[in-house]
C-alpha cells in the first residue's frame, strides 16, 4: 500500500488489477483527517471522527502532529506549535518532544503511528487479509530527522516500510507511469502544512528529479489562519471581544475558516455563521455571522501565494543547467489547497501554462506511493526514481561554523568521504556534528546529530587519520560510518544526540500501539 | 550468507560484483561510459541508461546481499560521476586533473578540488572591478540572445584578466552556444 501521511489529511492507495486505486473507509471517505483523539475511557478515535473532537475535547485531541515530528524540543517549529495547539507539548529525553494526554506521554512518532495503523486497517478491511508492506510519503523538503521519524512511525504501526519517497515525486509517478512521456514537469505541491516544488525530467520509465525546493512553514493551514484572524478582528470590532483569548472559540473560528476557504473554491462569496461562539458576562450567548468574498480572501493571502513562487524561482535556478519557467512542459498541481482559484490562476500566470487537473490533488500522492510499492515488489515492473537530497549536508567546524559535505539537489544515492586527523597525543575519540541547512553558521541549520568515533590506535597526534563516509541512501536518509585509514579497522560510531527514538523506544511503542483500542464507528 | 538471485543471470551478477570493485580505479568518464568530449545530452542519456541497469530498487528483493551491496556502490558512483560531468566548470577541472601526474589521487572529486572550483567560479564572474562589470554585461546580453555582443564583452574582460581560467571556460561555452545557434 502507499500512504500519504499528511499534516491535515492522510490518504491510502493500493494497486488493484494493475491500477492505482484510493481505498475509501467503510463510510466512503477517501481522505482522513490526520487527527487522533484520546477518550476518557481509554478508547482512541482517528480521522474525521477525531477531528470533531478538536472542539469538544481539545486537550486530548492531537492534530498537525507532522509539524513537530522529528524536531528537537528547542526548535523554532516546536515553539511555534506550542503557542497554537490546545494539547500539551512537553520536553522528552534528549531534547525530544512528547505530547501529554492526561497522565500519559506520547511521542509524535507514536501519534503518527496511530494514523498509519488506521490507514492499514482501512486497506485490510477492503482486501480482507493482512497487509504490512508500505511506501510512505514525506514532503520533499523534509530533513533526515523527519524522514527517520516517519520511518519509525511506520515501524511502530507494525508496518514494513519499503521506502520513504517524496510527495511531489510520488505525484509525478502517478502522472507519468506507463505513459512513455519524454517531458520536463513541475510539481507544485501545496499541502496542509508544507509547500514543495519539484522539477522532474521524465524519460519513459526514468523519473529524474532535477531540482527541488520547499518551505516547511507554508501550507493551507496558513490560509485558514488568515481567515481566522480576519474573523476574530471583525468580531472584535462588532462586539469588543477578542475571541483569540478563548481556546474554544478559537477552534470554532478555525473550523469555520477552513470551511469558508473550501467554499470559496466554488463560490464567489460565502456566508459564515458560527452559532453560540461567545457567552458574555451576563450569560448571554452570541452568534457570529458575516460574509467573505473571493476578492477579499485573495487579498488576504496574496503574500502567501507570492512566497510559493519565490520557492519556484529557487528550484528553477538551482537546476543544473539552470532553467526558466518556459522550459517546463507540464505543471501538475498537488494538495487540496491547489483547488483555490487564486492558486490556479497564479500558477497559470507564472508558468504561462494551464496546469494539469486530471488527477485529484488530494489523492495523487498516495497513488504514486502505491505504484512505487508495487514496482519494488514486482520484478516485472520498471520505474526508476532518481531523486535528490533537498538540503545541503554539513559538518560543524570550529567557532560555530560549518562546512559543506553534500550539496542540495545532489542525486541520491551518493556518498562522500572526509578525512580527519587526531589533534592531541593518544586521542581516543573524534566527535563530529552533522547538520542540514544552507547557512555557514551552525545555529541556522538543523542539527542531525553528534557522532563520536572511538577505538582507534593509540598514537601521537596527527598520526591517526580516520576516514568518515557520509552516505545518503535512496530514502534520503543519512548514514555515517568511519574507519582508520591505515589499518582499515572500522571505528565504532556512537550517536550522542539525536531527535530519534532508540530501538527500545520503538519496540515498546509498538507494544502500546498494538494494545490500543481504536474505536470503530 | 547470500544466495544466488534466480532473476539475474549468474554471469551478469559476477560481472557486477567485479565492477563494484573496479569502479575504484575508474574515472568518471569511464564510470558513465562516455567519451571525454561527450555533450550534456549524451551524459544525461547514459546516466538514465545506467540507472536502468543498476538502480538499487530493481534488486530490492534480491536474496543475493553481496549483489545488492555491489549495485548500491555502483549507483552511488554513477550519481557522483553525473554531478561532476554535468557541471561545465567542475568537468573542465576534473578532465585536467585526471590527465595529470596525480591521476590516481584525483579519480574522485575531493574537497581540495571543490575549493579550487569555488575559487574558479568566483573568477568566472571576474576578479577585477572592470572584469566583473564586463562579465555582468555579457551575461545580460547572452540572456537577451545577443551572443556576439556577449562575446565582445567577455573578450574585453579577458584583456584585464589574462590568466583567468574560469573566464576562459565561459568564453569556450559561449563559442559552443554560438556554434549550435548557427546550425
Amino acid at each position: 500500500m502507499g500512504i500519504d501521511l499528511g499534516t491535515s489529511y492522510s490518504c491510502v492507495a493500493i494497486i488493484e488489477d494493475g491500477v492505482p486505486t484510493v481505498v475509501p473507509n467503510e463510510w466512503g471517505e477517501r481522505t482522513h483527517a490526520s487527527v487522533v483523539s484520546f477518550m476518557e475511557d481509554g478508547r482512541v478515535l482517528v480521522g474525521n471522527d477525531a477531528k470533531k473532537q478538536i472542539i469538544t475535547n481539545p486537550d486530548n485531541t492531537v492534530y498537525s502532529v507532522k509539524r513537530i515530528l522529528g524536531r528537537f524540543f528547542f526548535s523554532e517549529e516546536v515553539r511555534k506549535a506550542r503557542s497554537v495547539v490546545p494539547y500539551t507539548v512537553v520536553e522528552g529525553p534528549n531534547n525530544s518532544v512528547r505530547i501529554r494526554i492526561r497522565d500519559m506521554l506520547y511521542s509524535p512518532q507514536e501519534v503518527s503511528a496511530i494514523i498509519l495503523k488506521e490507514m492499514r486497517q482501512i486497506v485490510e478491511n477492503h482486501v480482507g487479509h493482512e497487509v504490512k508492506k508500505a511506501v510512505i510519503t514525506v514532503p520533499a523538503f523534509f530533513n533526515d530527522n523527519q524522514r527517520q521519524a516517519t520511518k519509525d512511525a511506520g515501524k511502530i504501526a507494525g508496518l514494513e516500510v519499503l521506502r520513504i519517497i517524496n510527495e511531489p515525486t510520488a505525484a509525478a509517478l502517478t502522472y507519468g507511469f506507463g505513459q512513455g512521456y519524454h517531458q520536463r514537469v513541475a510539481l507544485y505541491d501545496l499541502g496542509g502544512g508544507t509547500f514543495d516544488i519539484s522539477i522532474l525530467d521524465i524519460g519513459d520509465d526514468v523519473f529524474e528529479v532535477v531540482s527541488t525546493a520547499g518551505d516547511t512553514y507554508l501550507g493551507g493551514d496558513d490560509f485558514d489562519d488568515r481567515i481566522m484572524h480576519w474573523l476574530a478582528d471583525s468580531f472584535q470590532q462588532q462586539q469588543g471581544v477578542d475571541l483569540r483569548q478563548h481556546k474554544y472559540a478559537l477552534q470554532k473560528l478555525k473550523e469555520a475558516a477552513e470551511k469558508a476557504k473550501i467554499g470559496l473554491s466554488e463560490h464567489e462569496v460565502v456566508q459564515i455563521h458560527i452559532p453560540l461562539i461567545h457567552t458574555d458576562e451576563s450569560g448571554y450567548s452570541l452568534d457570529f455571522s458575516t460574509t467573505l468574498s473571493r476578492a477579499e480572501f485573495n487579498q488576504m493571502v496574496m503574500d502567501l501565494v507570492q512566497r510559493t513562487f519565490k520557492v519556484c524561482d529557487e528550484a528553477l535556478q538551482s537546476a543544473r543547467p539552470p532553467l526558466t519557467a518556459s522550459d517546463i512542459d507540464q505543471v501538475i498541481l498537488v494538495g487540496g489547497p491547489t483547488r483555490l482559484p487564486i492558486i490556479r490562476s497564479s500558477v497559470r500566470h507564472y508558468f504561462q501554462k494551464q496546469p494539469m487537473t486530471d488527477v485529484d490533488p488530494d489523492e495523487v500522492v498516495a497513488m504514486g506511493a502505491a505504484i512505487q510499492g508495487h514496482a519494488l515488489l514486482d520484478t516485472q515492473q520498471s520505474t526508476f526514481l532518481l531523486d535528490v537530497t533537498p538540503i545541503t549536508l554539513r559538518i560543524g567546524t570550529v567557532g560555530g561554523y560549518t562546512e559543506r559535505i553534500i550539496d542540495k539537489n545532489t542525486p541520491i544515492p551518493i556518498d562522500r568521504t572526509r578525512c580527519f586527523t587526531t589533534a592531541t597525543d593518544n586521542q581516543e575519540k573524534v566527535k563530529i556534528r552533522v547538520f542540514q541547512g544552507e547557512s555557514n553558521k551552525q545555529d541556522d541549520n538543523a542539527l542531525l546529530g553528534e557522532f563520536e568515533f572511538s577505538g582507534f590506535r593509540v598514537a601521537p597526534r596527527g598520526e591517526v587519520t580516520i576516514e568518515v563516509t557520509f552516505e545518503i541512501d535512496t530514502d534520503g536518509i543519512v548514514n555515517v560510518s568511519s574507519r582508520d585509514v591505515e589499518t582499515g579497522a572500522q571505528a565504532s560510531t556512537n550517536i550522542n544526540l539525536s531527535a530519534g527514538l532508540s530501538e527500545q523506544d520503538v519496540a515498546s511503542a509498538q507494544q502500546r500501539n498494538e494494545e490500543m483500542l481504536v474505536q470503530q464507528r | 550468507m547470500s544466495t544466488e538471485d534466480p532473476n539475474v543471470h549468474p554471469t551478469w551478477a559476477a560481472e557486477t560484483k567485479q565492477l563494484a570493485k573496479d569502479i575504484e580505479t575508474m574515472d568518471y568518464f569511464q564510470v558513465l561510459g562516455v567519451r571525454n568530449d561527450a555533450n550534456i545530452g549524451d551524459i544525461k542519456a547514459q546516466y538514465h541508461a545506467l540507472q536502468r541497469a543498476y538502480h538499487p530498487d530493481t534488486f530490492f528483493q534480491s536474496p543475493d546481499t553481496s549483489l545488492r551491496e555491489a549495485v548500491f556502490r555502483i549507483a552511488k558512483r554513477i550519481s557522483e560521476a553525473y554531478v561532476i560531468l554535468r557541471d561545465p566548470v567542475r568537468r573542465t577541472k576534473y578532465a585536467k586533473d585526471i590527465t595529470g601526474p596525480e591521476r590516481q589521487k584525483k579519480l574522485r572529486f575531493t574537497d581540495e578540488t571543490e575549493a579550487e572550483v569555488r575559487k574558479e567560479k568566483e573568477q568566472e564572474l571576474g576578479k577585477t572591478a572592470q572584469g566583473r562589470q564586463l562579465v555582468a554585461k555579457a551575461m545580460a546580453s547572452q540572456k537577451k540572445g545577443d551572443l556576439a555582443g556577449a562575446m565582445r564583452d567577455l573578450k574585453t574582460a579577458l584583456l584585464f584578466e589574462r590568466d583567468n581560467a574560469g573566464l576562459k571556460v565561459r568564453v569556450a561555452e559561449l563559442e559552443a552556444e554560438m556554434k549550435s545557434a548557427k546550425k
